[in-house]
């Protein structure tokens, strides 16, 4: 590729890895984007003459300038600064990349395009971000070396360079930026090699560089999830909208670092719950609604609730030996709602950035939730605990029907409720005694007789728990865990409706388990007396996602969100304290390493080194491959003299013919060639090679002599007639070949 | 090659990189924005990769100057300067070389943009000494601003080349005829093509035609046979270089140097004309002979004349020209 263009390519794509993290931040609407790329596209074509730059520049003013106003009334009117300055970022590139002519046009280019790709990191912070990054420095390396060589080349005086002793020639600029000789493939998989290197030295400067931030501006900001179903109140029937979303809404990590697994039961995230029903929607009754208790934190531990049959879990110390430990990475919810699995006992944040605010305060909700206090739209860490253990089920048999007036609204039912649900819960718990013994019918009854489905059709004005029951008979969790709810009710079982998330997907490639929008859910609890409240779930098991899932493109998404997690955890939220917990590991491994016995005898020291081992053998196998394609490639480049092999002349190709044919008798030692093994040396001249036979008194000489005549002449001899001589070349070469044929006959005789 | 010590500079636009570094470098520590410490850490590592890659493009050069056989003052002249690049495979891009004449670079550089591994390249450029004498290159010095013109790293490489610029030569407008007395006209001197007068050792310069091939053979070394010149005359030219008392030192030198270059342009004239021409002075003197070697021996004679004491006799000389021999003197220059 031409030197002009390899550069104009480099820098497009660098350009654009820039561009690309902006769009893929949400930095441009789409149309804007598409209007973007488009006039990027443009812009390579606008070259002269097709384009003259000094016709367009006042146009390009005039436009920057009446863009620039748009924008400032934008931010007056409550735009965002941020935005506004990418948007304006974005114009100044595009322009400049209509009246690139000179390096300097070119770097101003690439000064705009590092810009946006800082602005960008206040935009988003997720994995497109790192891919567009790395892009960005690989294709920023070859573009700022090439513009260097070519800013070079433009400004010095150029030298044609030629062999030694003779003088040097000056040739033109432009000749130059069109050599195919200055770089090639060689030249940009070097670099690239430098850019990795150069990623790799990022990584430890960015490690090592110490995190001291006194953030006095706001930190990176990422779009809030839409959370459905996690707000003061929530209608049924929102459900179906999010059961197909994909986006991940946490990820946790269960159990101690280092014993990371999936514990064998149904884990529920418990998040919002609520106790009043009115004709479709839950919400927080009068008495509950906007209350959240604040919460002292105890050696670094938020408790917040009691734990049914274990309300000696209160000291920090037993909380965490006993409970389960889910390292938490929320995404940004619009919502306050703080999850854990069911029952959770405590939280915990980690120490707290300097000069930065914790991302919440974890408050007590009225409800058993988790309430978060000063939340914003940034991305939580927190550590929860929980108890998973269920109670026995003796004890809860043994429950009696609470009576009490202070949990009366967990009794509470709507007044239109139809006659017929109160029939059909009656009916259902007929001759069940115990509150247990009514829940146990009622969630059978439901899971049995109703279809799970996400494809609802609502007649509006009915209520929608009687529908389901009674009309439809089918729906999703939601509305069995309402109808669960509402029947209990009926017969006098103390219950509330909880939103969450049930299970979620592990990922075998980051041994965490990651909770999507899809894998959202409602369950009833029901309260029994000296028990506490316990989780049922009326949807049938379709209904209930499962922790692991398999197929291809589940495994890449797996693996897509493993490096997401990575780069969150070790990227986006690296602080002074994962910087501290990384020095001190690298101090341990060293002096383990130090301590570590002498590993006795060969096997002993690669068994030690088990991971050394198998990482050198990978290297030299790979080294091994490189090095014999590179002698491969290098031979067949020498097979064509590194050009692209050019048609054989006939004639060429008969006489090599008749070198092959006497090279199989001929009595003059055997030198090997690249075409094919003949007796002709690598120095002589064809005509040599004939002289040579003649005095070597060859039996198959006056024939070469005389095919070696007219092959100088078909090849050289400009008035010679070539069809003629090719004619007589062929005709010598068959009897030759006959001679030869005849002499090898009677050689066999005698 | 030793490692040379390494001088670096910023250009204008690693300054503003700098500047946006550390501008970066506040605002990371400032937000506490990780991905900001990743632009920060990529900027480092760029600074750190450029110093790398320079030192790559600067290791195992070696750098031979090529001045052309002669050199006359005041007249343009190339000298080449050849790039060898002795790593192996590594090429060395974007490179600047400039010679250093007393400790300060000449004028005019020479820029190699890729001299590939193992390979040799060659460059020149033009110069001009504004005086005869002897010049002293003593060191080349290598500039690369390679990869990204952030910084200009250089290193200095000790290339010893003595250069003589001759005196200013010019073709003769009036050249003097030959006077009884001044030039001393007779036949059977050392010429060109006449007859075969003498053998002598061979001397750089020397017509290869003119080795006596059978006599070189048998006594071991080279041998050339003198002719006689047919049509030559012989010319001593005496340059009276005593100094001029009485004049102010820029016009007193003004007029020593026009003196020497129109030895030298007699000189070259004659020889040209075939003659057999010798050279005197108060302190060289050349014995008078042909060809163009004795050019070169004249005019590096007259290259590195000095002027000594005066013409009153001061300084060491006892004043007397002799005669017949053809006078050039300061005090013949135009004033």
């Amino acid at each position: 590729m031409p030197f002009s263009l390899t550069h104009k390519v480099c820098s497009y794509l660098m350009v654009l890895a820039a561009l690309a993290s902006v769009v893929l931040s949400g930095g441009l609407p789409l149309v804007a984007t598409l209007l973007v790329f488009g006039s990027i596209a443009l812009s390579w074509f606008a070259e002269p003459p097709r384009y003259r730059v000094e016709r367009y520049t006042m146009a390009w003013n005039i436009a920057a300038l009446l863009f620039l106003a748009y924008l400032i009334v934008r931010v007056v009117q409550g735009g965002e600064v941020i935005l506004a300055g990418l948007s304006f970022l974005v114009f100044v590139l595009i322009n400049k990349l209509f009246s690139r002519r000179t390096s300097r046009d070119y770097q101003q280019a690439y000064v705009i395009s590092f810009l946006m790709l800082v602005a960008a990191t206040t935009l988003d912070t997720g994995l497109a971000y790192a891919v567009c990054f790395a892009l960005y420095v690989i294709f920023a390396v070859w573009s700022l070396t090439l513009f260097h060589l070519r800013r070079e080349m433009e400004e010095n005086y150029l030298l044609k360079h030629s062999g030694a002793g003779e003088q040097s020639e000056k040739v033109e600029v432009e000749r130059i930026l069109h050599s195919r000789r200055i770089v090639g493939a060689g030249f940009l998989a070097g670099t690239s090699v430098l850019s990795l290197a150069m990623l790799l030295a990022a990584a430890l400067v960015f490690a090592l560089f110490p995190r001291i931030g006194f953030g006095l501006f706001a930190g990176p900001k990422r779009p809030g999830i839409a959370a459905v179903g996690f707000s003061d109140q929530v209608q049924l029937g929102h459900h179906g909208a999010i059961r197909d979303d994909q986006r991940v809404v946490m990820r946790v990590e269960l159990g101690a670092p280092g014993k990371r697994e999936l514990p064998p039961v149904t884990l529920r995230w418990r998040g919002s719950a609520f106790d009043r029903y009115d004709r479709g929607t839950w919400r927080h009754s009068a008495e509950v609604a906007g209350r959240a208790t604040v919460v002292t934190p105890r050696e670094g531990l938020y408790v917040l609730n009691r734990v049914a049959g274990a309300s000696d879990l209160l000291a920090p110390q037993s909380i965490r030996a006993e409970t389960l430990r889910q390292q938490i990475y929320l995404e940004p919810l619009e919502s306050s709602v703080v999850f854990a699995a069911d029952r959770p006992v405590a939280v915990e944040l980690p120490p707290r950035k300097i000069g930065r605010q914790q991302p919440f305060v974890p408050r007590r909700g009225p409800l058993g939730e988790i309430r978060a206090a000063n939340r914003r739209t940034v991305g939580a860490h927190y550590v929860a605990y929980s108890k998973l253990v269920a109670p026995e089920q003796d004890r809860l048999r043994a429950a009696r029907p609470l009576v009490s007036k202070r949990f009366a609204r967990y009794l509470q039912l709507p007044p239109d409720l139809p006659a017929r649900v109160r029939e059909l819960a009656f009916e259902i718990t007929r001759g069940k005694e115990s509150p247990y013994e009514k829940v146990l019918a009622l969630e059978s009854y439901l899971q049995r007789n109703y279809t799970y489905t996400l494809e609802l059709t609502h007649e509006s004005g009915r209520e929608p728990v009687d529908e389901f029951l009674f009309e439809t008979r089918r729906g999703h969790c939601e509305y069995f865990a309402s109808a669960l709810a509402l029947l209990l009710r009926v017969v006098g079982v103390h219950t509330r409706h909880v939103n969450g998330f049930v299970n979620g997907q592990w990922n075998e490639y980051g041994q965490y388990l990651a909770v999507r929008q899809a894998d959202a859910h409602a369950w009833t609890e029901v309260l029994f007396p000296r028990v506490g409240w316990v989780a049922f779930d009326a949807t049938p098991p379709q209904g209930v996602p499962a922790a692991r899932a398999g197929g291809l493109l589940q495994r890449v998404n797996q693996l897509l969100d493993a490096l997401r997690m990575r780069w969150f955890t070790y990227v986006v939220e690296y602080d002074l304290s994962k910087q501290i917990a990384l020095v001190e590991r690298a101090r341990l491994a060293l002096r383990g390493r130090n301590r570590a016995q002498p590993a006795v005898g060969v096997k002993g020291w690669i068994a030690a080194h088990r991971r050394l081992v198998y990482g050198l053998g990978g290297l030299a196998v790979v080294v091994t491959l490189l090095v014999l394609l590179r002698r491969r490639l290098r031979r067949a480049a020498s097979s064509t003299g590194g050009q692209v092999r050019a048609p054989v002349h006939p004639a060429t190709r008969l006489y090599l013919k008749m070198l092959r044919t006497v090279d199989k008798t001929s009595s003059v030692p055997l030198v090997s060639r690249g075409l094919g093994a003949c007796n002709r040396l690598d120095h002589q001249t064809p005509a040599e090679f004939a002289r040579q036979l003649l005095a070597s008194r060859d039996p198959s000489a006056t024939l070469v002599a005389s095919i070696t005549q007219h092959y100088y002449a078909a090849r050289f001899d400009p008035a010679a007639d070539v069809a003629s001589n090719l004619a007589e070349m062929a005709a010598q070469l068959s009897a030759l070949r006959r001679a030869l044929r005849l002499k090898r006959g009677m050689s066999n005789m005698g | 090659m030793r490692w040379q010590r390494r001088r670096l500079r910023f250009t204008r636009q690693g300054k503003y990189f700098v500047a946006l570094t550390f501008g970066i470098g506040f605002a990371a520590i400032n937000t506490g924005n990780n991905l900001l410490h990743l632009v920060l850490g990529t900027m480092l590592a760029l600074i750190v990769g450029s110093g790398i890659l320079s030192e790559l493009t600067l290791r195992r050069l070696r750098v031979e100057r090529r001045p052309p056989e002669r050199i006359f003052a005041n007249r343009p002249f190339l000298v080449g300067l050849l790039l060898e690049n002795g790593k192996a495979r590594i090429p060395s891009l974007s490179l600047e070389v400039e010679d250093v004449l007393a400790g300060q670079p000449l004028e005019r550089k020479c820029y190699f943009l890729k001299v590939p591994g193992g390979a040799t390249q060659t460059a020149s450029y033009r110069h001009v000494f504004a005086a005869r004498g002897v010049y002293k290159l003593s060191e080349v010095r290598l500039k690369t601003r390679f990869p990204f013109a952030l910084f200009e790293k250089s290193c200095v490489l000790a290339v010893d080349t003595e250069l003589l610029a001759f005196p200013e030569v010019h073709p003769l407008t009036n050249p003097p005829a030959h006077r009884p007395g001044e030039g001393d006209e007779r036949h059977g001197r050392a010429g060109r093509r006449g007859e075969m007068r003498d053998l002598r050792d061979y001397r750089d310069g020397d017509d290869p035609r003119d080795v006596f091939w059978r006599k070189s053979a048998r006594v071991g070394r080279l041998l050339v046979r003198e002719y006689d010149d047919p049509r030559g005359h012989e010319l001593t030219i005496f340059l009276d270089n005593r100094r001029l008392p009485g004049l102010a030192q820029a016009e007193r030198r003004r007029r020593e140097e026009e003196a020497v270059s129109r030895a030298a342009s007699l000189a070259a004239h004659e020889i040209d004309r075939g003659c057999t021409v010798g050279l005197a002075s108060h302190s060289v003197h050349v014995a008078p002979a042909g060809g163009a070697l004795q050019l070169d021996r004249i005019l590096r004679a007259l290259a590195l004349i000095e002027f000594v004491g005066s013409v009153h006799g001061d300084g060491g000389t006892n004043g007397a020209i002799p005669a017949g021999h053809l006078v050039v003197s300061p005090q013949d220059a135009q004033s």
